[in-house]
């Protein structure tokens, strides 16, 4: 496909434009100019949209809910942690020191952690890539509700042998978590990793999106059978697609844990698989923007409603999920599509 | 490929599900260029036959060549893209997608793998062949059974087959509408080039337009021939249709009209 044909595209330009801005806030937070919790909010938002988009590759786009993709999450904040504190022990170690006896300055500590931050982003990618492929090419001949079973069943398994591997090789874990030093660690170095992943997620969702494996993954979720018979490598694409979902997914675990640390049962709780599929219902099915719509409604109804109980967001948004799937099951994007043929090539 | 020459050859095809034999060793031949039609009663297996053909069921026993391949145990993607397509009986839309981007599919994978630019420019010339081109930019949900008949046939043509397998594409129209749908085959043939099976219940449709006829009846080949040799064929007048009084009907007007 052209390159000029892709630039000039709304969703590559509704991409661009969040780039922009987040960008924007981050050298506004670095210039001292964006309050701090403009920028937390801003990495948050970021992260639910790029969860979400990391999801609509697999869910939205071919149609198979992946209910246990928080495992590719939880894969990705344990690659950094075991990065930072098992294969890089020693310098971290040593920097920590350093750094608390007043020896070296933060910034040679915060140098080596996005230094390891880069290792660990190597890292996750191909452990999450290694799983997605062996469990893809294992349970993707199952259709629709079978796949997300399965899903499920995996999200179970390595998170215990996550545990089990943490209890014997990790010496650093307490208990269920690994604690990576923040010494050094700003807020601006925190919303970078962000965005960074940011911008990988929202890029490669939209790209995947407008590419012959796009057009693949639709007629795939509209009907497997017509597009098998057509000429669509169904299996291969789903396999495909599974894997750059768990990629993307895994790129917002290591961002995760540098900003807050490797939870194992947080970070690999079916609750962001909840989030995920839930931004990409309420969104819109088998749209880019959908997820994007989605953590836009969810983000405020969290952060509102956090104050009181964290669980009220997910309450709200259950309620919400139970009307738009009743009422208007493409959910939001969907409905705008629907109502004009002009919206339907806006919103892509 | 000249014309005559053989396209497909099925050998001894077979199908079970469970005690049911649905195809039960049928062969035939299908030479290049030629409209194939095949018929028989409801539950014959017509369309299990185009599924082993079309790859999306396994055969049991047998084998099937196409264009000097075998392609017995290939996948159906791979089949489409040798060049076999086909149209489903219960049409099978991307009902989300638009009416243009269902014909794309055909064209971005298929036999071609062309490029978004080329598969775009062909989806509108096969939507003005068609007659769809009107409705392009509409989702495909939005079209009445008449068009989805239609888009079926131009996602079909869009994977540039060389054999086209159709399953009941007259089913559910009016006779206006059939008569339109039949000019619309005939142009296919000659000004594409692609050999055509067809399954179809409208008789006089797939007497007047076939070459030749294969009758199936529970899972057997029990008559092969020019129209007018298998409607005269007393085992496909007493065997396949039963009743003798639409029997009777049918050898009026089919031999008739493939008589003339």
């Amino acid at each position: 496909m052209g390159i000029t044909r892709i630039l000039s595209r709304p969703g590559f330009i509704l991409a661009s434009l969040l780039v922009v801005i987040t960008g924007l806030i981050g050298l506004l937070g670095q210039q001292g100019i964006a309050p701090k919790i403009a920028l937390s909010m801003t990495v948050d938002l970021m992260k639910f949209m790029g969860i979400g988009l990391a999801m609509a590759v697999i869910m939205s786009y071919a149609g198979y809910v992946s209910f246990g993709h928080s495992v590719f999450i939880g894969l990705g904040s344990f690659a950094a942690a075991y990065t930072v504190t098992v294969l890089e022990a020693e310098k971290t170690k040593q920097l920590s020191k350093a750094v608390i006896a007043g020896t070296i300055e933060p910034s040679v500590l915060r140098a080596a952690l996005i230094q390891f931050y880069v290792e660990s982003i190597l890292i996750a990618i191909l452990i999450s890539a290694a799983i997605a492929l062996t469990v893809g090419l294992a349970v993707l001949r199952l259709r629709g509700a079978y796949f997300a079973i399965a899903t499920i069943g995996l999200n179970f398994t390595v998170l215990n042998a996550v545990k089990l591997f943490m209890k014997y090789k990790v010496p650093t874990a307490v208990g269920d978590i690994i604690f990576i030093p923040n010494i050094g660690i700003t807020d601006t170095t925190i919303y970078w990793m962000h965005f960074a992943s940011f911008v990988a997620t929202i890029y490669i969702a939209y790209l995947v999106k407008v590419s012959r494996l796009g057009y693949g993954l639709s007629a795939i979720r509209e009907d497997e059978d017509a597009a098998e018979v057509m000429g669509v490598p169904t299996f291969k694409y789903k396999v495909i697609a599974f894997t750059i979902a768990a990629i993307l997914a895994s790129l917002w675990g290591v961002s995760t844990a540098f900003r807050e640390s490797f939870k194992a049962d947080d970070h690999f709780s079916l609750l962001h698989s909840v989030i995920m599929i839930l931004e990409n219902s309420a969104g819109g099915i088998g749209t880019f923007t959908g997820p994007i719509i989605g953590a836009l409604i969810y983000y405020p109804l969290k952060y509102l409603t956090q104050t009181v109980a964290a669980e009220l967001a997910l309450a709200i948004l259950g309620g919400l999920i139970v009307v738009i799937v009743t009422f208007f099951p493409e959910g939001i994007v969907g409905l705008l599509r629907a109502s004009s043929p002009k919206l339907r090539k806006v919103l892509e | 490929m000249a014309v005559g020459d053989i396209i497909l050859s099925v050998r001894d095809a077979t199908k079970r599900f469970g005690g049911l034999v649905a195809v039960d060793h049928v062969s035939f031949d299908v030479n290049k260029g030629e409209i194939l039609g095949l018929i028989g009663p409801n539950g014959a297996g017509k369309t299990t036959l185009f599924n082993l053909i079309s790859g999306v069921y396994k055969m049991d026993y047998g084998r099937i060549i196409f264009k000097g391949t075998d392609i017995t145990n290939l996948p159906p993607h791979i089949r489409a893209k040798l060049g076999i397509a086909r149209t489903h009986q219960i049409v099978k839309p991307f009902s989300d997608l638009s009416v243009k981007e269902n014909v794309m599919i055909g064209g971005l994978f298929g036999r071609k793998w062309a490029s978004e630019a080329e598969a775009s420019r062909e989806a509108e010339e096969i939507l003005e062949f068609v007659g769809l081109a009107d409705k392009a930019d509409f989702p495909a949900k939005a079209l009445n059974v008449q068009e989805k008949k239609r888009l079926e046939l131009a996602r079909a043509l869009a994977t540039d087959p060389e054999l086209l397998l159709l399953d009941e594409v007259l089913a559910g129209l009016n006779p206006r509408e059939v008569e339109s749908m039949l000019a619309l085959l005939s142009r296919i043939k000659s000004e594409k080039d692609i050999t055509i099976i067809m399954v179809e219940h409208v008789m006089h449709a797939v007497m007047n337009i076939s070459d030749r006829i294969i009758v199936l009846h529970y899972g057997k080949k029990i008559a092969e021939g020019k129209p007018h040799e298998v409607a005269n064929n007393p085992d496909v007048i007493t065997a396949y249709l039963g009743d003798p009084e639409i029997a009777l009907k049918f050898v009026k007007r089919a031999g008739g009209e493939a008589g003339r």
